[in-house]
């Protein structure tokens, strides 16, 4: 094993220690903005390794605990990306929220490390390992703002269901452990072969057990019930970042497990999927319809993508997994920019999504952000959101599940209405909604109230995912060849 | 020798004892309790396994050393995030936790 190529990994994490020191020596509170650019710049520099690996094509497997591929480095820049935009985000909304800010960049950056090693790791051990290293700075994350009850309860929600599921996971693993007698993906997968599952129906059991914790990590149906209470009660920046890294470091882990370690059982958990996915779909876009609060909101719109993400699964195929890839990165960056929207434009209050009416006179680049970004989570067709859809669904019906596609597309028909439910208030008339509506709308605290002032990294992070959506709207064709390059990269006997 | 069979009941049964406390108690702190019930389950299961597969497999018993030591991080920041808790509600009992409703 040679420690260069996990470099990206070490950069990250000397960051985050870094940082730690450098919070004691800025005594200062004004000096503290330096912290959230020192996180940055280790974000940006191992992006910058992360790219020149990937343009070297650098592979490895070593020590039987992680897999260096190209799989792994397209989605860490993923994952890295989307980071660098919610560190650029917090910057300025934790100004007065916190008062300890090398805690929070610190947590970030363990959490992001976590993450990277879990889509490396290829052994039930450095898997479980990664994942807690993921999941313990979430939970501290999501109550980070300490002295706000809501954030609390966020964190303690989302908690006890974490704890929960890893153990549950875990007790599927020692079955498989046991089983096999192997703990690294490609030996389980050998000895997986030669068992029988009609003599052995544990495997199956433990295979669900271990399903039903990933299921969690991605907050899909019905394992879901922590997403809108996390999600409304965490800071909006948390939520952003909830809402991105950890389910596209998710995702990334399930593909590897499911196509290298699980490759034999292919025909059973095509089959859970299946389900999975039908029952995120419709469940999150059917409650989403009558959210008030647009976070929660945003939060059932996920597990809906969620569910459109696990049709890939139900194929399994080179095309497909590509296309959940390729869906990912545009799931992140547009899920990223709108609650970066929501950031900017909504401090301070209760997220109410009648608390948008009459942005458009208030802020028209915030408003056509939130029209960009709306749009293209409908999926109609000039935006990045349409290609990923389509890439997604062409994918199922050539996998010869055509009725999947087919809820798929009326799922995404009934979003159609709670999305452009946003715009109608960002460009509506201020009189829109009945006298109530008014009521409901706080007057704006002039403290808390930035809309004339939006700090300019907001600003920025909020353009900076507006101009990768134009772009991927644009050209999506080199993205879509990064999908396909990580899904070939992968080691798995499915499409070899 | 005892067989291998007699461990894993005693584990599935330690591992539904902490299902049910967790669905069933009210007190945040009996829940972290059945959850590291389950959490012990799972490490009798992985030293079972190791023990008795094909020449004493030594990696389940590094994998539930590595499950133990997590486990307690994890259970530390799950006491800190109830303390803080219980500094702002004044209670601890999951059913009054509910800020956070549609």
């Amino acid at each position: 094993m040679e420690f260069t190529l996990i470099i990206p990994e070490i950069i990250v994490f000397l960051t985050a220690t870094a940082i730690l020191i450098l919070d004691l020596i800025l005594q200062q509170e004004k000096q503290k903005k330096l912290l959230g650019f020192a996180a940055e710049a280790g974000v940006i520099l191992a992006i910058a390794q992360l790219v020149r690996m990937f343009a070297l094509g650098q592979q490895a497997s070593s020590w039987g605990l992680l897999t260096i591929d190209t799989f792994g480095h397209v989605i860490k820049i993923i994952l890295l990306v989307s980071t660098g935009l919610v560190i650029l985000l917090s910057v300025d909304y934790f100004k007065t929220i916190i008062s300890r800010k090398g805690e929070y960049y610190c947590l970030i950056l363990f959490s992001v490390v976590g993450m990277m090693f879990m889509v490396s790791a290829d052994n039930f051990i450095s898997f479980f390992l990664s994942l807690q290293l993921t999941s313990i700075p979430l939970y501290i994350l999501s109550g980070i703002d300490k002295n706000d009850a809501r954030s609390n309860e966020a964190a303690y929600k989302y908690l006890m269901l974490g704890m929960l599921a890893s153990v549950v996971m875990l007790y599927g693993m020692t079955f498989i452990y046991g089983f096999t007698a192997a703990a690294n993906f490609e030996g389980i997968a050998r000895q997986l072969t030669s068992l029988d599952l009609h003599e052995n129906p544990i495997l199956l059991i433990a295979m669900i057990f271990i399903f039903a914790g990933f299921a969690f990590k991605v907050a899909a149906v019905p394992f879901h019930f922590w997403v809108p209470d996390t999600y409304e009660g965490a800071p909006t920046p948390v939520t952003s970042f909830l809402a991105t890294a950890p389910k596209v470091a998710g995702f990334a882990a399930l593909i590897r497990l499911l196509t290298i370690a699980f490759s034999p059982l292919i025909a059973q958990w095509r089959t859970l999927f299946i389900i999975l996915s039908i029952l995120s779909m419709s469940v999150g876009n059917i409650v989403a319809l009558s959210q008030t609060n647009i976070k929660r909101m945003l939060g059932f719109s996920s597990v809906a993508h969620v569910g459109y993400i696990l049709m890939a699964f139900a194929i399994a195929d080179q095309m497909a997994v590509s296309a959940a890839i390729f869906y990912l990165m545009i799931y992140g960056i547009v899920n990223i920019g709108t609650f970066a929207v929501i950031a900017s434009v909504m401090r301070g209050e209760d997220h109410q999504i009648q608390g948008l009416a009459g942005l458009s006179k208030r802020s028209p680049l915030m408003s056509l952000s939130v029209a960009v970004f709306m749009i293209s989570m409908i999926g109609i067709p000039p935006t990045p959101g349409f290609w990923g859809k389509f890439n997604l669904f062409a994918s199922v019906v050539n996998g010869g599940m055509t009725w999947l596609a087919v809820i798929g597309i009326i799922n995404s028909i009934i979003s159609v209405y709670y999305y452009i439910n946003v715009l109608r208030y960002v460009y509506g008339d201020q009189e829109i909604g009945n006298q109530q509506d008014k009521q409901a709308r706080r007057p704006a605290d002039p403290a808390a109230d930035g809309l004339n002032n939006i700090p300019c990294l907001m600003r920025l992070a909020v353009v900076i995912s507006l101009a990768l959506t134009i772009i991927i709207a644009t050209y999506p064709q080199p993205f879509i060849e990064l999908a396909k390059a990580a899904a070939v990269a992968l080691k798995t006997g499915l499409w070899l | 020798m005892i067989p291998l069979t007699y461990y894993l009941i005693f584990s599935a049964m330690l591992f539904c004892i902490g299902v049910y406390g967790v669905l069933a108690r009210r007190n945040s702190i009996m829940i972290l309790v059945s959850i590291e019930l389950m959490l012990n389950a799972v490490n009798i299961n992985l030293v079972a396994f190791s023990a008795y597969l094909r020449g004493d497999d030594p990696i389940g018993q590094m994998f539930s050393l590595f499950a133990i030591a997590v486990g307690a991080g994890e259970i530390g920041v799950g006491l800190a995030i109830i303390l803080n808790l219980y500094r702002l509600r004044n209670t601890i009992n999951i059913d009054q936790i509910d800020f956070l409703k549609w």
